[in-house]
């Protein structure tokens, strides 16, 4: 009664089965293919490692660094992979991208349009990371105006120009940053040198809140105090979070013309405005900001109250701000906080 | 009432329910194969290296429950030190060990106590001490009564300071990027992410010195091989693909990363369970649905911590029934969420699938080999139901292992020898004849267990992982 259901499961079986070892073999003899071809890369790179690392701290090209042939030109961009991790100065840095440019552009240019999409993602690292600026068209053409990049793709090609320092960068970020998010946006912007920044800083109200506060971030990064008129101003203008972030950023920057115009963020409703307003004042050092602080101490978050117990440290005559406060606080978590950074001072 | 008639309805109710299943995981397989294959040879430290700036990522506290570990405390918080991840803390918490835990750690780490007074935002057992280390002042022990597994990671999150915390068994080697990796998929979201968590493998057979993973092996025991095979299957397979429509329901206890404001908002790590780690992934799902939340769990396919498994029968036995028992309670505690509408595919889907396939699954492959072994004696008609039902159980217990074992070689490829793939390929060969009726029986008794309401917990012998 069964025979055809039977038969049809049967038939089925012998079907996946053959089909999954027939797979089997094709993965195994895979496997031992790529193995032997990882044991040939890996001669090729004993064999290449020293004159390579001659050519890139001398520049002196010679007939022994030629690679041909395609095991010869991964083995090439592995050691170079090594080598872009750990080689400091201009002229060796100049020299390794002159050598990937020379030899695996064309292989690049080959990648950035492989189906594989690992393949192109590992194609634009390398090619920030070797700085090969020659593929900077290249890059715009296959994945930038390409509207079936992946956002990972237009992220990283974003980085490659920003690292470039491309003229072309302004015109894609300003295409493209609605859809980043600040993470992304950070990340682009840590390569963006000032000409560049300012450029964006020109037209900062244009923006997404994304950028605006990647910007900010980028700011806090370069620690250049020239942004300070432009921090303040986009501190007072704004609410919300850029006006925070840009607190954040000069508190970073440890800098503001006057500071009495900060001293009111002391009873600020937003937690965060008075940890930062408290970590602002550890850059600033005035004995004006004292009281402020103890009351800070005593605040209901952690973080502030963590701040406030690393500034009045940082003073002068901390410790015994810390100590007099352990004496006379009624306040359990005020006093803890106090011994735990009087701690710190003993301990280091 | 014919005889016949109950037989061959029997019979046909496996045979659907089994059908039923394999198409289940032939989708689920599907989707799997679409998601792994894509970061096929991706460069795995690249797109890692812009995280490594500490502006970037969000600070991790890592919460180590022990209790008796005197064996391995010092080694996996050692371990632990050589991560590679900006900013982060160690918090052990010695939950009342009878051992020399704390005096291991005392002396390793030069402790010294600290007064903290710690906000107490979940309820434990009393906090008798906290310590932290004078040479690494990240590292911190809290010493508690003993209250359990749950109640020491409530203690440890009491006190973390950072917003992300992941809990760690004392059995589990880390590798040197698992929180790169697993934090990647909360920075990327925009914190859209709650938790997250990452591929486990058996660490068993592979070289571990001092905690670090040198170099991956198969071990030579076929039951270790088993389990590798299984552990294959369940996170290649099963999680990848329910992950993508965020179904994802456990994150395994060996290694998640959480957010712990949705930790203590939902209340922390229930005390008195067996499988506290899904409860609490089942729980921040049924919040993110009865708040409205645009939250998400994801799962990460990269292998990111290397766990010991069991060696012997015994041992595996009484893990497989406690797991069986875990599954129920969590199922059982949030049963209101089962084919509720309100919780969208979570109700619909997932809890559903965890009481069909992955509580109730054993109970009817057992009556399924009692059937073909009742049909041996009883030939006629019976014997064409017992092939019918060994080739469909051989279809959904060896064909998707092999399956399995061919994805990760198709795209993780972590193993690196040919022969192991050859072991890997025959042993799932076998699992119908042997290793899936066991684990069958073993969740059975773990079933029946919960019917007499027996609590016993059974424990996992440690041989410690590492050299």
């Amino acid at each position: 009664m069964l025979t055809t259901e039977l038969s049809v499961l049967s038939v089925l079986m012998i079907f996946v089965v053959t089909l999954l070892t027939v797979l089997l073999g094709y993965l195994l003899i895979r496997k031992a293919r790529e193995n032997k071809v990882r044991k040939r890369i890996n001669n090729y790179k004993e064999k290449y490692r020293v004159p390579v690392y001659d050519y890139l701290s001398s520049g002196e090209v010679t007939r022994l660094i030629e690679p041909i042939g395609k095991d010869r030109k991964l083995a090439i961009e592995e050691l170079l992979r090594d080598f872009s991790d750990i080689l400091e100065g201009e002229e060796t840095r100049l020299n390794l991208s002159n050598y990937a440019e020379r030899h695996l552009s064309e292989l690049y240019r080959e990648n950035l349009t492989s189906r594989q999409w690992s393949n192109r993602m590992n194609t634009l690292y390398y090619i920030e990371d070797f700085y090969m600026k020659n593929l900077e068209a290249d890059v715009q053409k296959e994945i930038l105006d390409n509207l079936a990049s992946s956002k990972d793709e237009i992220i990283q090609s974003l980085c490659v120009l920003a690292r470039f320092n491309s003229p072309k960068f302004k015109e894609y970020i300003e295409l493209k940053h609605e859809e980043l998010l600040e993470f992304d946006l950070r990340n682009i912007l840590r390569r963006v040198e000032e000409e560049q920044l300012d450029y964006l800083i020109d037209r900062f109200e244009n923006y997404s809140l994304n950028l605006q506060c990647a910007i900010l971030e980028r700011i806090s990064q370069l620690k250049n105090l020239e942004y300070v008129t432009f921090l303040e101003s986009t501190f007072e203008k704004n609410s919300g979070e850029v006006k925070l972030r840009a607190l954040k950023t000069l508190a970073n920057l440890g800098y503001v013309e006057d500071i009495t115009r900060y001293m009111p963020l002391c009873d600020s409703p937003v937690w965060q405005e008075r940890m930062l307003v408290a970590k602002l004042f550890k850059m600033l050092q005035d004995n004006r900001t004292i009281s402020c602080l103890k009351k800070l101490l005593h605040d209901e978050y952690w973080w502030v109250r963590q701040q406030a117990g690393d500034t009045i440290a940082s003073f002068p005559n901390g410790n015994e701000i810390l100590i007099e406060v352990i004496e006379q606080s009624q306040d359990n978590y005020a006093k803890d906080m106090a011994r735990e950074w009087l701690n710190k001072g003993v301990l280091t | 009432m014919d005889w016949n008639l109950i037989l061959e309805v029997y019979a046909w109710s496996i045979t659907i329910y089994m059908v039923t299943v394999i198409v289940f995981y032939t989708i689920i397989l599907f989707f799997s194969m679409l998601q792994i294959r894509k970061e096929y040879r991706l460069n795995r430290t690249e797109p890692y290296e812009d995280y490594m700036d500490e502006s970037f990522t969000r600070p991790v506290s890592i919460i180590v429950p022990a209790y008796n570990e005197e064996a391995g405390v010092v080694q996996s918080v050692r371990s632990l030190l050589t991560i590679n991840y900006p900013q982060f803390e160690i918090i052990v918490v010695n939950d009342g060990s009878k051992d020399r835990t704390l005096l291991m750690m005392m002396e390793q780490y030069e402790m010294v106590k600290v007064n903290k007074i710690v906000r107490k935002q979940l309820e434990t057992e009393e906090v008798q001490a906290i310590y932290q280390s004078k040479t690494l002042p990240n590292l911190y022990v809290i010493d508690k009564k003993n209250g359990g597994k749950a109640d020491a990671l409530n203690a440890g999150l009491n006190f973390a300071h950072y917003p992300y915390f992941c809990s760690l068994d004392g059995d589990s080697v880390l590798e040197n990027d698992a929180f790169l990796k697993v934090m990647k998929p909360i920075i990327d979201s925009g914190e859209e992410v709650i938790a997250s968590g990452g591929s486990v493998r058996i660490a068993n057979g592979c070289d571990i010195r001092n905690g670090n993973l040198v170099k991956i092996g198969l071990s030579n025991s076929p039951i270790v091989v088993m389990q590798v095979i299984e552990y294959l299957r369940a996170f290649l397979m099963g999680r990848i693909g329910l992950s993508r429509h965020n179904l994802l329901l456990i994150i395994s206890g060996a290694f998640g990363v959480f957010s712990k404001h949705w930790v203590i908002e939902s209340g922390g790590y229930k005390r008195n369970t067996v499988g506290e780690d899904m409860e609490l992934v089942v729980r921040l799902h049924r919040i993110i649905k009865e708040k409205g939340l645009n939250k998400r769990i994801v799962y990460v396919p990269d292998p990111v911590c290397w766990t010991e498994v069991p060696e012997s029968f015994g041992v595996l036995r009484s893990q497989r029934r406690r797991w069986h028992k875990g599954l129920f309670e969590s199922l059982w505690r949030h049963r209101k969420l089962t084919l509720n509408p309100k919780y969208g595919s979570i109700g619909l889907v997932s809890i559903p699938y965890f009481w069909l396939i992955e509580f109730l699954g054993p109970i009817v492959e057992l009556s399924g080999y009692v059937f073909i072994i009742f049909s041996l004696f009883a030939g006629g008609v019976y014997i064409e139901f017992a092939i019918l039902l060994f080739l469909l159980s051989a279809l959904y217990g060896s064909i998707f292992s092999m399956a399995s074992v061919l994805l990760e070689e198709w795209s993780l490829r972590k193993y690196p020898k040919v022969l192991d793939i050859i072991k890997l390929f025959l042993y799932a060969l076998t699992e119908t004849m042997w290793y899936r009726p066991l684990t069958v029986l073993w969740r059975c008794e773990g079933i029946w267990q919960i019917i007499r309401r027996d609590h016993s917990w059974g424990d996992m012998k440690r041989k410690g992982v590492s050299k």
